[in-house]
């Protein structure tokens, strides 16, 4: 069984918000105001933050979504196993059994486990925009990046269906697949001869907030020579 | 136009125009009906179409996901020479825009004053009537009628100016930041009518003066990819750029090295950099030889005019710099030169040149002349005489240019006087918010496509496409409606418009490339292909039999590509003209350098760019772009300023706080930046306008970056500023 993971070349990536949109779009994330955003709740599963990354003097935009840790601390706290670390590495979150007591959004150290403060709205004309692969979130669950856990689904589907076993190329998050600049690559992490295994064990490579031993299966690439 | 409008007011009402009208209630019923009709099948079925971007010029191929017949989500088109595969931010926003639940249903005129938001849905027929008879009131005389739009090289762009060329027109088209701004000083100095196309991928050190590679040049999804593969791409050294920008943008952070030169002494920089190659011998002076016919008289004005110490005296960069750049820009394995698209040509000039001496044209990682196009627009006729009498009749094609094109001195002017002015937006934006007739054509995914995108590879490309969705409202096909209005006028503009829509225009346009018997349908071993062309000429695939055929599998597959183009171009055709000529450096600029005049009131030099993403009139309905805004450091939804750590700490403000800028004319609360390196005295504010009429979104966009002066006044140069904490 596969155990995705998401290298992010920061030498490439551009800081192009590329990402972003491709995210909000596949994911049905509905979009702000400058009120929602002032009060510090935008709704996006991937933003960029600001970082001091090592051995790189100034801020670096940094691509953050959900690390995927291998030892989560939000599933640790969630009193309902709305969340919980699956099979091959993906954090889940079902959202029927989400009571938004938003202890796993405390636990995260990454803050991007979101909570819906209030219902997704979509003016009427825009309902056509919504991904029929993914559900909307309710009022009062907390929602994050599943890894486009939806198009993994449907890989699997499709590849059953053609009666093969399912391949690394048969699945990319959207924002993998949108990148302009190729600074994202996502696949297999225990395939070693995976070009995401390989850059992960780079010497650029570096997990954000590692030290806090929650194994990400996000690794990001350093800037630099 | 009798109402009295002035710039300000009109963005006053502007506000109030989409609160009153029923255009958005109405468009929202009809984009739900026609929803409902989609609906009706709810087999989720699922289907791929692909399209044309139209967010800019680089016209990348798209994907569409359709679901019963509804787009949903729009990818690259991994068969597009230009996206493959991959879609920037403003393309993917661009799904909203079909969305935008203020559309206008349909055409409109204006019942009320203007800007009072008093409009009439009328028919077809009554709105193309409206136009034909005031246009036949004109009766052809010259500069009666003014025409506006953003330059394009497509058949449609073509008609458009015939038209109302054959009206007696005067057609004003805006040029995009492409590689066509360079066009004029490049054909200047090698004599070849092409764009310079360059190879950014492939160089090793890259020597930018003020190009923003990583934000919009040229083609900016080809340069972003192009960008990621210069930085890292495995068996070669990783490439280094050094940036040379007077603000700290996103490039200059990106970049390895930024050195701070405000754009109007960058030229000097260029110079004392190939002043320092001639006087350390450090260029193959044999090998250019046979293609450069003044290398001693540039050498004698360069090497006196521009030495070390003048250089950093009038730059800024210190002289153990400027030695460096120039010793590292030989050493390096491929050293490229490059420049924005709106530099000066004195700066065009000075960066080409220092190309040339870095032997950069005709090789990997250097500069390509672009093939010309397949597609010559066909330009009958020339503008009316400019007769200095104030056009009568407007006409918008691209009102998301309607910003940059106000900046035009006679435009504003014009709109006040005019007797009618008219909009072919499918918005209701700023230049629909000024007209007194609506003519709303389909948005991009209802259109048929067929245009030239902006020069980035050295092979030839016209991106096709069908429509991927029918109309969703009453608006209508451009050149449909150019046919109606021109055969009610009759005389010379029915004679001029042959097309009755766009599908024939484009159908014959397929007719054409199939006949050329070169290239082929988009295809995914392009870059092979390409690779391959560059030791044997012509390509074709043969994709079916018949030229019908050919035509049908090039829409379906979104555009036509030919990647044959002859290497060594330039020095054959340099070789061919006896040699080039640099021309004569400027004399090295005396004055101070703040062009401003501050005082203590007013003691800051603020300086406007315009962010990412909001260069189409704010993105009034893409309101996934709002939420880029400054990202990662300010607010999003609104303005920043960008101050130096020493700026503010006089304020005693930090990153994400506010503050009150202030001009001799107005005030604007923004959200601070501190960067690193900005010189102190000098803020950055981005230009994020107010957009009151373009819907929903925009309108929460309250503080509009033009209460502080004239949008040319901060387009054009700096302001004098002071800055309060909130």
């Amino acid at each position: 069984m596969a155990r995705w993971g998401l290298v992010i070349d920061l030498d490439r990536c551009t800081a192009c918000q590329a990402c972003v949109v491709a995210c909000k779009h596949e994911n049905n994330v509905p979009f702000s105001t400058p009120a929602t955003a002032a009060a510090g709740r935008l709704m996006t599963w991937i933003q960029l933050v600001a970082v001091e990354t090592p051995s790189h003097g100034a801020p670096t935009a940094l691509p953050l979504m959900c690390q995927q840790c291998d030892r989560p601390p939000c599933t640790d706290v969630c009193p309902t196993s709305a969340t919980y670390l699956n099979p091959e590495g993906i954090v889940a979150q079902i959202y029927p059994r989400c009571i938004g007591c938003r202890y796993c959004t405390n636990a995260c150290p990454y803050a991007v486990k979101l909570f819906n403060w209030h219902t997704p709205e979509w003016p009427e004309s825009m309902a056509p925009l919504k991904n029929p692969d993914v559900s909307v979130r309710p009022k009062g669950v907390v929602e994050k990046c599943t890894f486009c856990h939806h198009r993994l689904m449907r890989a699997r589907e499709q590849a059953r269906a053609d009666g093969r076993e399912l391949s690394s190329e048969d699945y990319v998050p959207a924002c993998v697949q949108t990148c302009p600049a190729e600074a994202m690559v996502f696949g297999d992490l225990d395939d070693p001869n995976s070009e995401v295994a390989v850059l992960a064990a780079s010497s650029r490579a570096f997990r954000w907030m590692e030290e806090l031993g929650t194994r990400p299966k996000v690794v990001y690439l350093r800037e630099g020579e | 136009m009798n109402d009295h409008l002035t710039r300000r007011n009109f963005l006053f009402y502007g506000g109030a125009a989409v609160a009153g009208v029923t255009l958005g209630q109405v468009a929202r019923r009809q984009i739900a009906w026609a929803d409902e009709r989609a609906a009706s099948r709810e087999s989720g079925e699922e289907r791929w179409a692909v399209s044309v971007c139209r967010e800019c010029a680089a016209s990348c191929g798209v994907q569409v996901r359709l679901i019963d017949g509804r787009p949903v989500k729009l990818e690259g088109n991994p068969l597009c020479p230009v996206s493959r595969g991959r879609l920037c931010a403003k393309g993917q926003a661009a799904v909203e825009a079909y969305y935008d639940p203020d559309r206008l249903t349909g055409p409109a005129k204006r019942i009320g004053p203007h800007g009072s938001g008093t409009w009439q849905r009328i028919s077809w027929e009554e709105a193309t009537s409206l136009l034909a008879a005031r246009l036949k009131s004109t009766a052809g005389r010259p500069g009666e009628v003014l025409a506006v739009a953003a330059e394009e090289t497509s058949p449609a762009a073509d008609v458009w100016q015939q038209v109302w060329r054959a009206a007696g027109a005067r057609v004003h088209s805006t040029t995009g930041a492409t590689a066509g701004r360079l066009r004029e000083r490049w054909a200047a100095l090698t004599g070849i009518a092409a764009d310079p196309s360059f190879d950014l991928e492939h160089a090793s050190y890259v020597l930018s003066f003020g190009a923003p590679v990583v934000e919009d040049w040229l083609s900016p999804l080809w340069t972003q990819r192009a960008f990621g593969r210069f930085r890292r791409s495995s068996g070669r050294p990783r490439g280094r750029l050094v940036q040379v920008e007077g603000r700290k943008s996103l490039t200059a952070r990106k970049a390895d090295e930024w050195i701070a030169v405000p754009a109007d002494r960058q030229v000097v920089l260029v110079y004392g950099i190939a002043a320092v190659l001639l006087r350390e011998n450090r260029i193959d002076r044999e090998a250019l030889r046979p293609y450069l016919r003044n290398l001693n008289d540039f050498e004698q004005a360069v090497t006196t005019r521009f030495t070390p110490d003048e250089v950093a005296a009038a730059t800024g960069v210190p002289v153990v710099t400027v030695l460096r750049l120039a010793r590292d820009l030989v050493s390096a394995e491929r050293p490229l030169v490059i420049m924005a698209a709106d530099a000066s040509r004195e700066l065009v000039d000075a960066a080409l040149a220092l190309d040339m001496l870095l032997g950069a044209f005709d090789r990997p990682g250097g500069i390509h002349a672009a093939t010309p196009p397949v597609f010559t627009p066909q330009t009958a006729g020339a503008d009316a005489p400019d007769t200095g009498a104030a056009p009568r009749v407007i006409v918008f094609r691209d009102s998301a240019e309607f910003r940059s094109l106000a900046t035009t001195p006679d435009l504003e002017p014009a709109l006040n006087t005019a007797d009618l002015v008219v909009s072919f937006s499918p918005f209701l934006d700023e230049a629909a918010s000024v007209a007194d007739l609506l003519l709303p054509t389909h948005t991009a995914l209802e259109s048929w496509h067929a245009v030239v995108p902006a020069t980035c590879v050295p092979g030839q490309m016209m991106a096709i496409a069908r429509p991927v969705t029918p109309p969703a409202l009453e608006t209508r096909d451009l050149i449909e409606i150019l046919k109606t209005v021109s055969d009610m006028v009759g005389g010379p503009m029915a004679a001029a418009c042959t097309w009755p829509s766009s599908e024939a225009l484009v159908g014959d346009q397929l007719a054409r490339l199939a006949a050329t018997h070169r290239g082929g349908p988009y295809t995914s071993i392009y870059e092979t292909e390409w690779m391959q062309q560059l030791e044997r000429g012509g390509w074709w695939t043969a994709a079916a039999a018949t030229e019908e055929g050919i035509g049908d599998a090039i829409a379906t597959a979104g555009g036509w590509a030919d990647p044959y183009f002859e290497a060594g171009q330039i020095r054959r055709r340099l070789a061919e003209l006896g040699g080039c000529s640099f021309p004569a450096p400027p004399v090295l600029p005396s004055a101070p350098l703040s062009p401003v005049i501050l005082d203590s009131l007013h003691p800051l030099q603020m300086e406007t760019f315009v962010p990412v993403g909001v260069n189409r009139l704010g993105s009034p309905n893409q309101p996934v772009l709002f939420e880029l805004l400054g990202q990662p450091e300010a607010r999003p939804w609104g303005p920043w300023v960008e101050l130096s750590p020493e700026t503010a700490r006089t304020v005693d403000v930090a990153t994400g706080e506010h503050v009150q800028v202030e001009s001799a004319s107005g005030a604007l609360e923004a959200s601070v930046v501190i960067v690193e390196g900005m010189p102190p005295g000098v803020v950055a504010l981005a230009f994020v306008p107010a957009v009151p009429t373009g819907g929903r979104w925009a309108r929460e966009i309250v503080r509009d970056v033009r209460s502080l002066a004239r949008e040319d006044a901060l387009r054009t140069g700096p302001v004098a500023v002071r800055i309060a904490r909130v």
